[in-house]
């Protein structure tokens, strides 16, 4: 026994019919004598090769009898084929190959679907040229089955879909679905949809125009009874989009949507939905019959009659389709009846008419509404007007009567279209000729239609300007020149309403223009009209001044204020008078009248740093100290007078804060140096001013920086007034350069000693003298307890001493407190006194 | 047996007990021993020492002019902004190329020490003398430790017979800050300081006393010191390690100078000393001394307290008042000297007094 059994169903399926269509039997030699492919007992192979062979000659195939010849034919060398191990090892190999090339076909077919149709799998059968049961096994294998996907309504887009799917778009919805639930979704009633319309009726935006006529499509869809149908519609069209991506997406569609479905009837499962939205999408392919595509890309054109002609041209179309039909045809009926009210309106009111064209138009695209619109032209502007302003026309109009439709304007000069469609009643004609009469048109439009007639305007000239004025002054004359605008034969040149000699069409040279005045010129272009007569332009008005010469600085004075240049001159008529200061090392430049920038190349001019004023200056030059040039330069428009230069040397500046403090019979100055001064003069004199660093009757001081600045400057005089000098010094070339002599006064006194004795050893007299000097002034003597009397009046007077007189005693009361302290007072402000030993102006006892 | 102080620490040692250390030569071994335990004038590995001797207590060099001399330690005190750092400057300035150098024929003064020459440079010299500014603030003890400013006085004396002498008084100078003074801050650091001065001289800024600060129409600060609690302060900081009652009045001299006259001409009669040129010609004239003496007492008397005269007459043994101007003018700003340059008063009125005390210079008129 081997098991083995003859099975005559597979035998025809698995076998004969494939042989029969042209199968090769070698290439799976198990397949043909039903044995499993690891069979490996030649028992059994023995058996299979014994019955399947006989049945090659048996008369219940004979329906089969090709299959069976070459059956026959080839089982001798089967039988060697399979009997031989290693040969039907051989074989099994390459079976093997072919079986997975099957499961990765089937695979991927599958893709991510649950399962595969029946009629898919009857498909890849036949294409495959496998048994059904290999492709079902390889579909098993690779996890799916065989399935038959639920019944869902047929795809067909409803009328005006695509339409109202563009109105939700501009609505910014996402579905149908979504718009209607506030109107009761499946439910919606008309009622809500009119008042919803009623709502939108005072609205003109954008917005509020496609949801009227969204809401006359829904109106005519749940008229026809259809609404549901179009939300069915809505819902597979997007789960088709998301099949697309593959079945998951489907899925995961279908299960969001879920209420949906079943508020559609579209099934409770949505997996099952998903996967007949699937199967229609990814095995669909050449289901649908061609003339349903025809029908859809009519309707999305709005050639309803060819639409309605696809569908009358099949002989047997289904219910649903005959019923589309039928609602066609009255559809198109309603539409003829509008066209020829439209048409009826042409002659009695042209904007209802069109109005009435303009409607059909967007529902229906058909040869007798253009022909409508077209004939029903808009009417004219009706007047227009045209103005010349700044060498430019401008054209305005009045707005046509016209209101269906888009108006816009085209305007035209003579030939020549200056704007299309312009739907202000304004344009600007940038460049028309000159000297030219011009007339425009304005055509109205309703939708590009042009109206019959045009607006025109009243002819105009153009009378333009000369182009590029320039004007220069310079020091002889005033020049001008200019371009002439197209057309033009020359210009015309006045100054103050007089004619400017020297003149020719493109330039001027006026040579009798006042120096150092400004002028204004009017320059008008000349035209020839067509006339002859002559025409000039308004004209165009410019001003210049004829250069004058500047007068240049003879005059400057300039020195040092501590590190700032301080200088004046006599300042000139006219211009500006800039201080340049000379690179080192440069020439002296030669006085004389140059271009400015050419004057102003020569130094660098000095930084003001304080107020100045006509004439005068404050400023700073690049470095402090040391010695500069300075030159005055003045400026007058474009040119320059260079000046007589100076030479300013900061060592030889004055010196500053000059002061003297008196200390006894000596007087201290002290000064600030100027910047790089490194000597200075001191000069004084009594009761006159010294005359300057050498005058003979002074007596002088010559003073080092170095000597000033350890020790200072004290100088010993007799009383009286005196005049104290310094001034900056310093040696050129062997010779004494003094800088300007600054003066102050001082008045020294004279300092007298006196001393207070007792007048005896034991006595209580005292007695007080005064020495030196060649006369003793009137003196107090004052006494106080504790502490010395600081002025005349801070104590107690024991003595007065008249003038003249040298001594005299006094007694020092008893009554004051010891220690009593004494001093004396000179009365005399020219004579202090200063005690000799300041010890004995104590008196401690006595 | 002879004594040094430390002019860093302040402290007293024995000459014999100053420190020596080893010269190179010892190496690793190197160490430090005391002056006496010198062996033949070795160290105890038997080589030259280095010839510096230090303070046992700081362990600081200590020049050997200041050891050998005796340096003579003088204190600054003051209020703050009193001028005591300017003084100071400017003083060294004088000393050196000054006037009082045109004086005292012969003198000369030498910074010792890389330290004082670096700092009178850079703290002292370049501000008053190239840049034309005020010194900066001595900031407070409590900040940073305060470093002497060390010089030798040099003066030559003559000899009969022979050639004339060159005595060295090397001094040492502190300056301390205002607020140390003013205030119970550092104490420890400031006792030790003042305790070990020979002579005080302290210095009264006359427009930190209300009645002169209304005089000369002195705006531009708000704190100011009273003066008199200045010298109370530092009567109290000398008894802290003074010795024997404490009512004995105070031996260390004080000279009492009455800083920035310039600003006090107008409140100074036309005979007073104080408008007059110092008559200290190479000698202390004494005379002038005294006059100065009674007419600044006098003008603190009339101007300031009546107190002040009898506090210090009571804390001090011996003290001497003195009117001086370290610049000569006020300054132009708070960052700017009179562009005229410095040009002082008196300025070394009390350290003449107290180099006479020290017997360093001669005295005239005693």
């Amino acid at each position: 026994m081997t098991g083995w059994r003859f099975d005559a169903a597979r035998f025809v399926d698995e076998v004969l019919k494939p042989v029969q269509d042209g199968w090769r039997p070698d290439e799976d030699l198990f397949r043909v004598y039903l044995l499993p492919l690891d069979v490996s007992d030649t028992g059994t192979v023995r058996a299979a090769l014994d019955e399947v062979g006989r049945r090659f000659t048996d008369q219940r195939y004979r329906g089969f009898r090709r299959a069976t010849e070459v059956l026959r034919g080839r089982h001798e060398s089967a039988s060697g084929t399979l009997l031989d191990p290693a040969r039907r090892a051989a074989h099994r190999a390459r079976v093997e190959a072919g079986r997975r090339r099957l499961a990765a076909a089937v695979r991927a077919r599958l893709g991510d679907g649950p399962a595969l149709p029946p009629r898919e799998v009857a498909a890849q059968s036949r294409a495959l040229k496998v048994p059904r049961g290999a492709v079902l096994a390889a579909l098993r294998e690779g996890g799916g089955d065989e399935r038959e996907p639920v019944e869902l309504p047929p795809a067909v887009e409803p009328v005006q879909w695509g339409e109202a799917r563009g109105h939700l778009a501009q609505l910014r919805r996402d579905s149908l679905w979504d718009y209607l639930a506030p109107f009761g979704g499946t439910a919606t009633a008309e009622r809500a949809l009119a008042a919803r319309r009623e709502e939108l009726r005072a609205a003109r935006s954008a917005d509020s125009a496609a949801e009227t006529t969204l809401l006359r499509l829904v109106q005519g869809w749940l008229a026809a009874g259809d609404l549901v149908g179009v939300l069915r519609h809505e819902v597979l069209a997007h789960l088709a989009d998301r099949a697309a991506y593959g079945y998951a997406d489907a899925a995961g569609a279908a299960r969001e949507v879920a209420d949906r479905l079943r508020a559609l009837d579209l099934g409770g499962d949505p997996a099952a939905v998903a996967y007949a939205v699937w199967c229609r999408h990814a095995f669909a392919g050449g289901a649908e019959p061609e003339w349903q595509r025809h029908y859809q890309h009519a309707v999305r054109d709005r050639r309803l009659r060819t639409a309605l002609t696809v569908l009358q041209q099949q002989p047997s179309l289904p219910a649903e389709w005959a019923g589309r039909r039928d609602e066609l045809e009255r559809r198109l009926a309603g539409l003829d009846e509008e066209l020829e009210r439209c048409r009826a309106l042409e002659a009695t009111d042209v904007e209802a008419a069109a109005a009435g064209y303009l409607d059909l138009g967007e529902v229906l695209a058909d040869d007798r509404v253009a022909a409508g619109l077209e004939r029903c032209r808009p009417a004219p502007p009706p007047s227009a007007r045209s103005v010349v302003r700044d060498g430019r026309v401008v054209v305005t109009w009045r707005p046509s009567g016209a209101t269906a439709g888009r108006i816009a304007y085209r305007v035209t000069r003579g030939d020549e279209v200056l704007a299309e469609a312009v739907a202000a009643g304004e344009l600007v004609d940038p460049s028309p000729p000159n000297a030219t009469p011009l007339v425009y048109e304005v055509h109205a439009l309703r939708d590009g239609n042009p109206s019959a007639s045009a607006a025109r305007t009243e002819p105009v000239v153009v009378l333009g300007e000369v182009l590029d004025l320039e004007l220069r002054g310079d020091t002889d004359a005033v020049t001008g020149r200019w371009r002439l605008p197209a057309g033009a034969l020359g210009a015309v040149v006045t100054r103050a309403g007089a004619p400017v000699a020297g003149a020719h069409p493109t330039g001027f040279t006026d040579r009798d223009a006042r120096p150092g005045a400004s002028h204004d010129y009017l320059v008008r272009a000349r035209y020839r009209l067509p006339d002859g007569s002559t025409a000039f332009s308004a004209g165009v008005v410019a001003g210049a001044a004829r250069q004058e010469a500047p007068v240049a600085v003879t005059d400057l004075v300039a020195g040092f204020d501590r590190d700032e240049l301080v200088a004046r001159w006599t300042p000139p008529p006219r211009g500006e008078v800039e201080l340049l200061e000379l690179r080192p090392g440069d020439d002296l430049p030669e006085p004389g009248v140059v271009p400015a920038h050419r004057a102003r190349e020569r130094g660098t001019p000095v930084r003001t740093t304080g107020p100045g004023g006509r004439g005068a200056l404050r400023g700073r030059l690049s470095a402090p100290g040391g010695r500069h040039t300075v030159v005055p330069v003045t400026v007058l428009g474009d040119l320059a007078a260079i000046g007589a230069p100076v030479e300013v040397d900061a060592r030889q500046g004055p010196v500053t804060g000059l002061r003297t403090c008196r200390f006894g019979p000596t007087v201290r100055l002290t000064w600030e140096w100027p910047e790089g001064a490194t000597a200075a003069r001191v000069v004084w004199r009594a009761s006159a001013e010294p005359t300057g660093p050498t005058d003979p009757e002074a007596s002088t001081l010559d003073v080092t920086r170095v000597g000033y600045d350890s020790r200072g400057v004290s100088i010993p005089v007799p009383e009286g007034d005196h005049w104290f000098g310094v001034c900056t010094a310093r040696s050129v070339d062997g010779a004494p350069v003094f800088g300007p002599l600054v003066l102050r006064r001082e008045t020294a006194t004279t300092a007298l000693r006196y001393s207070v004795r007792r007048a005896g050893p034991l006595s209580r007299r005292r007695t007080l003298r005064v020495e030196g000097g060649p006369r003793s002034p009137e003196v107090v003597l004052v006494a106080k307890s504790g502490v010395r009397p600081m002025d005349a009046a801070d104590g107690r007077v024991l003595l007065r001493l008249a003038g003249g007189d040298r001594d005299a005693e006094f007694v020092v009361p008893r009554e004051l407190p010891r220690p009593v302290h004494l001093r004396a007072f000179s009365l005399d402000d020219s004579v202090v006194l200063v005690p000799r030993r300041p010890d004995d102006l104590i008196v401690r006892k006595g | 047996m002879a004594t040094t102080k430390c002019p860093y620490c302040w402290t007293a040692h024995r000459r014999a007990d100053l420190q020596l250390s080893c010269g190179e030569r010892c190496g690793d071994l190197a160490t430090r021993f005391r002056e006496r335990d010198l062996d033949k004038g070795r160290c105890p590995h038997g080589h030259p020492p280095r010839g510096r001797r230090m303070c046992p207590a700081c362990g600081r060099d200590l020049l050997r002019e200041y050891v050998d001399s005796g340096g003579r330690t003088i204190a600054v005190i003051g209020s703050s902004d009193s001028g005591k750092s300017t003084w100071v400057g400017v003083l060294v300035h004088e000393f050196q190329r000054g006037d009082v150098s045109a004086r005292f024929a012969g003198m000369s003064l030498d910074l010792l020490g890389e330290n004082s020459r670096v700092r009178y440079a850079r703290d002292f010299a370049t501000p008053l003398f190239e840049e034309g500014r005020p010194v900066h603030q001595t900031p407070s003890a409590l900040r940073s430790a305060p470093e002497p400013l060390m010089f030798s006085l040099r003066f030559p004396r003559p000899r009969r017979l022979r050639p004339a002498r060159v005595v060295p008084v090397v001094t040492v100078f502190y300056d301390t800050a205002g607020e140390d003074v003013a205030r119970a801050q550092a104490m420890d650091q400031l006792i030790s300081y003042l305790d070990a001065a020979e002579g005080i001289v302290m210095l009264l800024d006359p427009v930190q006393m209300p009645e002169v600060r209304d005089l000369v129409g002195a705006t531009a600060r708000t704190g100011f010191t009273d003066q008199l609690h200045v010298v109370n302060r530092l009567g109290e900081l000398l008894r802290e390690r003074a010795r024997g009652p404490v009512g004995r009045r105070l031996r260390t001299p004080l000279a009492i100078a009455l800083t920035k006259v310039d600003l006090l001409r107008d409140t100074l009669g036309p005979g007073s000393p104080l408008r007059r040129p110092s008559r200290h010609d190479g000698v202390y004239d004494e005379e002038d001394g005294r006059d100065v003496h009674e007419e600044v007492r006098g003008w603190l008397d009339r101007w300031y307290d009546p107190a002040f005269d009898r506090t210090v007459a009571n804390a001090f043994q011996t003290y001497r008042y003195f009117g001086l101007s370290a610049l000569g003018a006020p300054p132009v700003s708070g960052t700017r000297l009179s562009p005229a340059g410095v040009h002082p008063y008196r300025l070394e009125d009390p350290v003449l007094w107290l180099l006479a005390r020290f017997g360093a210079i001669r005295t005239r008129g005693k």
